[in-house]
């Protein structure tokens, strides 16, 4: 077995647990290099399984390195090292371990060749994960970091139920397309559906990412929630249910980014309408289309990580990422400015920028397949991702005048502005020479991104969400920016159970202490009967005499012999 | 000029550049429904949406608002 056989992820993970040992300098080495090292291995190693092992009679594959795990493996290493550079400043032990770890994982997964396998990665994500939720070390981050690992738990433990289910079924835990026709496969989809931020089961999104540190939420945007996208294209490709529930994941969010003041959970939420393209993608399931979710997610972790990476500037320099603390920040910051519009530019599919090249295939693949609601509903998210995020970032931070005092901000540090140029020209280089994304496609689609028609109506599409955003702005209709909470699903835990369980508390104290009263009232009843009965004036402590007992005894025996012999 | 009506002067040239195209055909739309032969359908579509989301969630944001302390206590 030679170095490139070796599962990929190892590296990282290894260097991880190195770093809790090693002094700064030495982790800034291993951080940058290792992500590089990886990459080198992604580079060299021939398409195959490798490190497979029997174990109990189940067959286990290490490493499966494929065409469709490929592309993530390339951007995940990529995300790593922005990761890196980005954070470079930090001195902290504990997040230099979790990022590395978290990035080794999250690959690992992705190579996982059998579900076994993949669930051991997708548990040492979760768990390392929610350390750069923890980092931030404010009672706040606490909190949200515990409710995180809950939920990321319970995804994993959905998932172990599924396979354990599926391998008593089958006999088998090798990971290859499945559909939802058991209660196997059924909770695994779940499980994946809680990762991948489905309706209903993505709160711990907004709820964690806007907490963790400046630095931390650009590895947690990059890893978790792609390699949920990766495992429902290996396991799920196809399965018609995820069109509706992507497209329904493109559209609800934005309801709640236009009017959320904490600009790194617009950010969430932005983030979620971008998983439910990718999630649509999946769902139709043709080669187009999956090729559309896989292209998708490589530019979603630059340009996602690149706005990520921006907020974080602007935290490390003011303390807030809260639009009502912030703007007028573009003098101060020239060069985080600029790349903002970049990085708003391709989440809003700009012709010439990343997102452009492969919304286009999804859209493409929903238009082919005749599913026009589904097209609808994107193209909604479309102008709404461009509305409120492409538009109102830039505009809240950096272009609009600042909403409060605060003392003067320098640029942010030459790491940090390091790390946004590499994401940043990756935007643009992929926008502008698509042939280099697409030829790592798992399917090589042959598509062409720049044709007149297209660019046209995606300038149209823009210019006119853009007029709305301005004319709405210039009318002061757009919501005005106070820092508050909006309420969303997650109350119906954090809130809602409670209050049901407050008042299940109250009905069963009441309940009980009517019960109590109840039965009191019987005793004392039986007592006080028992106390008349048998006083000595009672009836039956009475002394009585000879004859008038042996006039009842023979009464009693007479009435016995009449009930029994007459 | 402020950015607002250069903001118009495009609007107002894509508008244009599809209306022309109607008689001249000098791009091909690569349309798979009937609603994109209008001319800007997307544009218009756009500014529905981008609209319709404002209003809809600036009504979600008047039932749905309270105090950023509102979760303070939910530590018991």
């Amino acid at each position: 077995m030679t170095w490139t056989e070796l599962p990929p992820g190892w590296i990282l993970i290894a260097g991880g647990l190195l770093a809790a040992v090693l002094p700064l300098r030495l982790r800034q080495l291993l951080m940058l290099g290792l992500p590089v090292a990886g990459f080198a291995q992604l580079l060299a190693v021939e398409p195959g399984n490798y490190a497979t092992v029997g174990f109990f009679g189940v067959d286990l594959v290490g490493s499966r390195v494929d065409s469709l795990s490929l592309i993530w493996g390339y951007i995940f290493y990529i995300a790593a090292f922005i990761g890196a550079v980005f954070h470079l400043h930090v001195k902290d032990r504990m997040q230099d371990v979790a990022a590395m770890t978290y990035a080794g994982s999250a690959i690992g997964a992705v190579f996982a060749g059998d579900l076994l396998t993949l669930f051991v990665y997708w548990e040492l994500t979760a768990v390392t994960s929610a350390f750069l939720v923890f980092a931030s070390r404010t009672d706040e981050s606490y909190r949200a970091g515990i409710r995180y690992l809950l939920v990321q738990i319970l995804s994993g433990v959905l998932l172990l139920g599924g396979i354990a289910m599926h391998w008593r079924a089958t006999g088998s835990v090798a990971f290859e397309a499945m559909t939802l026709d058991s209660a196997a496969t059924l909770m695994m989809f779940l499980g994946i559906g809680v990762k991948c931020a489905f309706p209903l089961l993505h709160n711990w999104l907004p709820d964690a990412y806007p907490r963790a540190t400046a630095t931390g939420t650009v590895f947690l945007s990059a890893f978790t929630t792609k390699m949920a996208v990766y495992t429902l294209a290996r396991g799920f490709p196809g399965v018609e249910e995820l069109i509706w529930i992507g497209a329904i994941m493109a559209v609800f969010p934005l309801f709640w980014a236009t009017v959320e003041n904490d600009l790194r959970r617009v950010m969430a939420y932005s983030l979620q309408v971008q998983l439910g393209f990718m999630v649509v993608g999946v769902g139709i399931g043709t080669e187009l289309a999956l090729d559309g979710a896989a292209a998708h997610a490589f530019t979603g972790v630059l340009y996602k990580g690149l706005l990520f990476m921006v907020l974080g500037a602007v935290i490390y320099r003011t303390g807030s990422a809260k639009a009502s603390d912030l703007g007028g920040l573009a003098k101060a910051m020239p060069w985080t400015a600029a790349l903002c519009l970049i990085g708003a530019a391709s989440i809003s599919a700009f012709p010439l920028f990343a997102g452009y090249i492969s919304k286009s295939l999804i859209l493409t693949s929903a238009g082919k397949d005749g599913y026009w609601l589904v097209w609808a509903m994107l193209l909604v998210a479309s102008a709404g991702v461009f509305f409120n995020t492409g538009i109102r970032i830039p505009h809240a931070a950096f272009f609009a005048p600042a909403r409060s005092e605060r003392e003067p901000v320098s640029e942010a540090p030459a790491n940090m502005i390091a790390a946004m140029l590499i994401a940043a020209v990756l935007c643009i280089g992929i926008g502008v020479a698509p042939g280099l994304l697409y030829q790592h496609l798992p399917f090589g689609s042959a598509y062409e991104p720049y044709t007149a028609g297209h660019i046209v109506t995606q300038l149209q599409l823009l210019a006119f969400s853009a007029l709305a955003y301005a004319w709405l702005q210039r009318a002061g209709l757009l919501p005005e920016l106070q820092r508050a909470t909006i309420l969303e699903f997650d109350w119906f835990y954090r809130r809602g159970l409670q209050d049901v369980w407050r008042k299940v508390i109250e009905w069963a104290d009441e309940t009980s202490r009517a019960l109590k009263g109840g039965m009191l009232g019987w005793v004392g009843a039986v007592i006080d009967t028992a106390r008349h009965l048998g006083n000595p004036q009672g009836l039956l402590a009475r002394t009585v005499t000879p004859g008038a007992a042996v006039l009842w005894l023979t009464m009693m025996l007479g009435l016995y012999l009449l009930v029994f012999y007459a | 000029m402020n950015l607002f009506r250069i903001l118009i002067v495009i609007c107002v040239l894509l508008l244009a550049v599809d209306v022309a195209n109607l008689a001249l055909h000098f791009f091909h739309h690569h349309g798979k429904f009937q609603a994109e032969a209008l001319p800007n359908f997307y544009g218009f579509f756009g500014l529905a949406a981008c609209l319709l989301l404002a209003a809809v969630s600036s009504g979600l944001r008047h039932r749905l608002m309270r105090g950023e302390d509102y979760y303070d206590d939910d530590v018991d």
